[in-house]
């Protein structure tokens, strides 16, 4: 391997930084290793799970290690955009004031801004979001905010559906990455995260991360230079074009669906925007994995959790995802062949 | 002129005492030959519709030496009573001669009363002379040789029902996998013949290219679905008739990303010859296969 030195230098420190979450998170090696692909990759990323699975700890973890401020929100049925913006006050004198919200504050220091259970908050929320996400700036207080360093992730919460607002697919396509976090599997953590008191204060958990083993200030730069340093070859932006292609029309591809037929079951493939975003984590993951030239593996690590959530269902369908888009993309990737 | 009479049967009445008739049904009384059969019917009318005793019916069986009663039948239409008789005459005359069917007594059941069945005469022929000589005329002449059986429709059917019988069999044999040897092995054996074309390109990058490209599609056929460098350990799993070839393989792959995914690696060492030794050992352990 022939990287340069800030890429190498970088590689070395985002195996630490890793290696830092995976102490504090127990058997979640995979989503791990996509939050840190999310983080290379300057990508916003929608962890989906059941609750007390981590999450949360995960995230701090992470703006602990990126360094630079973190900031959380919950969602709620009435939280209004503007909450995000200011909020009001009365100071001790008794006047009214008013003062930057939980998005303004931090100012460009802001390296994580994470929204807890984001399907309870309104449309109106999510489209002040979006544009938070796609653009990394918000206008308020007749001034345009930015946020170079932001990282969005949020929490969807998915054993409840009552008084949520499902995202709309705009949104859903602007997170680069949506993270399905499983309880562990392996008895030997469970009974570390059920017995060892080290588990039980995450507050002191988190704190017991290594802290700034990356800074938030270099990652757009060291993003830059992977992206440009990471070998594409011909036949595997064949592959890719492939994929994207499977996605929109998996019929012709030969892919068909046990109890459904995929030739009228899927109402949108995966966006242009998704399938760059595909690219970028798999160069990343080739960087991580220690190759300076991306190889199919690296394209079918990213793969469902990069464009499951981008392809769209007919409303027919669309009751059964959880069934049918893990069982179709699990095809697409087994089906199509790379050299 | 008179044989258009011939059909008109004789009917001989015979008026009894009383309400009581006996009516008998003749046909013709003479032309007969030698084996003729020949029919009586006998109708009894009587006001009480009274039947006949069964033990004054003639007797079926031989009436004489050359007289045969072959049927006796009764059947009854309203009052009247219908007595069928069915004579075979065996008579061989050798001149024209008259010949007399023996009349009987019929007893009224019931009554007792007799009634008399009259006797009747018939002339009957010889069928040919006696002199003649096989030379002369018409004399016992050979069998006909038998008309051929149609034969064609059960030999048609008998092909058509063998030919479906096959064709049933090798699609039964198809599906219980019972011919897997025809297929063994064919996706290396195209391979081979791709690779064999090639040679003539010598270990050019294009050629090297076009090797690996068929290469690995006879590997992904034979797996089933395209195949990785992380899928090969499964491979080998699944196909242990493989694993004796694990290095060569993991090497191709090895050397095939290095084509396929590098940046301008250098010429990698598996050349065109060394991927046909290895189509070739693959070919092998899928015949081995068991």
């Amino acid at each position: 391997m022939n990287l340069d030195t800030p890429l190498a230098d970088g590689l070395e420190r985002a195996k630490r930084f890793e290696q830092g979450l995976q102490q504090v998170v127990l058997g979640q090696e995979r989503p791990i290793r996509l939050l840190t692909l999310a983080v290379f990759a300057r990508g916003h990323a929608l962890l989906e799970g059941g609750v007390g699975v981590g999450k949360t700890t995960l995230l701090r973890a992470v703006a602990r290690g990126i360094g630079g401020d973190y900031e959380r929100i919950e969602g709620t049925i009435d939280l209004m955009p503007n909450d995000l913006v200011y909020y009001t006050y009365l100071d001790e004198q008794g006047r009214p004031g008013v003062a930057p919200g939980p998005l303004l504050k931090h100012g460009e220091q802001l390296s994580i801004f994470f929204f807890n259970e984001i399907n309870r908050a309104r449309p109106q929320v999510h489209s002040l979001l979006l544009r938070v996400m796609a653009e990394r700036c918000v206008s308020a207080f007749n001034r345009e905010y930015r946020f170079p360093y932001l990282q969005v992730f949020a929490d969807r919460n998915r054993v409840e559906k009552e008084e949520t607002f499902e995202l709309p697919a705009a949104a859903r396509d602007r997170f680069m990455l949506e993270i399905a976090i499983e309880p562990p599997a392996d008895p030997a953590h469970i009974d570390r995260i059920l017995f060892d008191p080290r588990f039980y204060d995450p507050d002191r958990l988190v704190a017991s991360a290594p802290a700034d083993t990356l800074s938030f200030r270099e990652l757009n730069g060291i993003a830059e230079a992977l992206q440009g340093g990471i070998h594409v070859s011909a036949r595997l932006r064949a592959y890719v074009q492939d994929l994207w292609r499977a996605t929109r029309r998996p019929e012709d591809f030969g892919i068909a669906l046990h109890e459904a037929d995929s030739g009228d079951m899927i109402e949108a493939g995966s966006s242009p925007r998704g399938m760059s975003y595909l690219v970028r984590l798999a160069r990343v993951q080739a960087w991580l994995s220690g190759r300076d030239r991306v190889e199919p593996e690296d394209v079918q690590y990213v793969f469902a959790p990069a464009v499951g959530h981008r392809i769209f269902l007919k409303p027919v369908y669309e009751y059964r995802r959880t069934e049918l888009i893990p069982e179709l993309v699990g095809k697409l990737i087994r089906r199509i062949a790379a050299p | 002129m008179v044989w258009s009479l011939l059909p008109v049967a004789a009917l001989v009445s015979v008026p009894l005492h009383g309400a009581t008739s006996l009516s008998f049904d003749t046909p013709r009384a003479f032309g007969y030959v030698i084996g003729d059969l020949i029919r009586h019917e006998v109708r009894v009318e009587t006001d009480a519709g009274q039947g006949i005793e069964a033990a004054s019916l003639p007797r079926e069986g031989w009436i004489n030496r050359w007289l045969l009663l072959r049927r006796v039948e009764v059947r009854r239409e309203g009052r009247r009573r219908i007595l069928t008789l069915e004579y075979q005459t065996f008579y061989a005359p050798l001149e024209v001669k008259n010949l007399t069917i023996p009349g009987f007594e019929l007893q009224l059941a019931g009554s007792g009363e007799r009634l008399a069945v009259p006797d009747w005469t018939f002339t009957t022929a010889p069928i040919r002379a006696l002199s003649v000589l096989r030379a002369e005329g018409p004399s016992m002449r050979p069998d006909a040789a038998p008309a051929p059986l149609p034969t064609l429709g059960p030999a048609a059917a008998s092909v058509g029902s063998g030919l479906a019988a096959t064709g049933a069999l090798a699609w039964w044999a198809y599906l219980s996998a019972w011919l897997p040897f025809v297929s063994r092995g064919r996706h290396f054996a195209e391979a081979r013949r791709v690779l064999r074309d090639l040679r003539g390109l010598g270990d050019s990058r294009e050629a090297l290219r076009r090797g690996f490209s068929c290469l690995h599609q006879a590997f992904n056929r034979t797996s089933g679905e395209p195949l990785f460098i992380e899928g090969l350990d499964e491979f080998f799993r699944s196909h242990p008739a493989y694993d004796l070839l694990r290095d060569e393989i993991q090497d191709f792959f090895l050397a095939s990303y290095e084509v396929f995914f590098g940046e301008g690696a250098p010429a990698p060492s598996f050349d065109l010859a060394r991927m046909e030794a290895l189509a070739r050992s693959c070919q092998l352990a899928e015949r081995r296969r068991p």
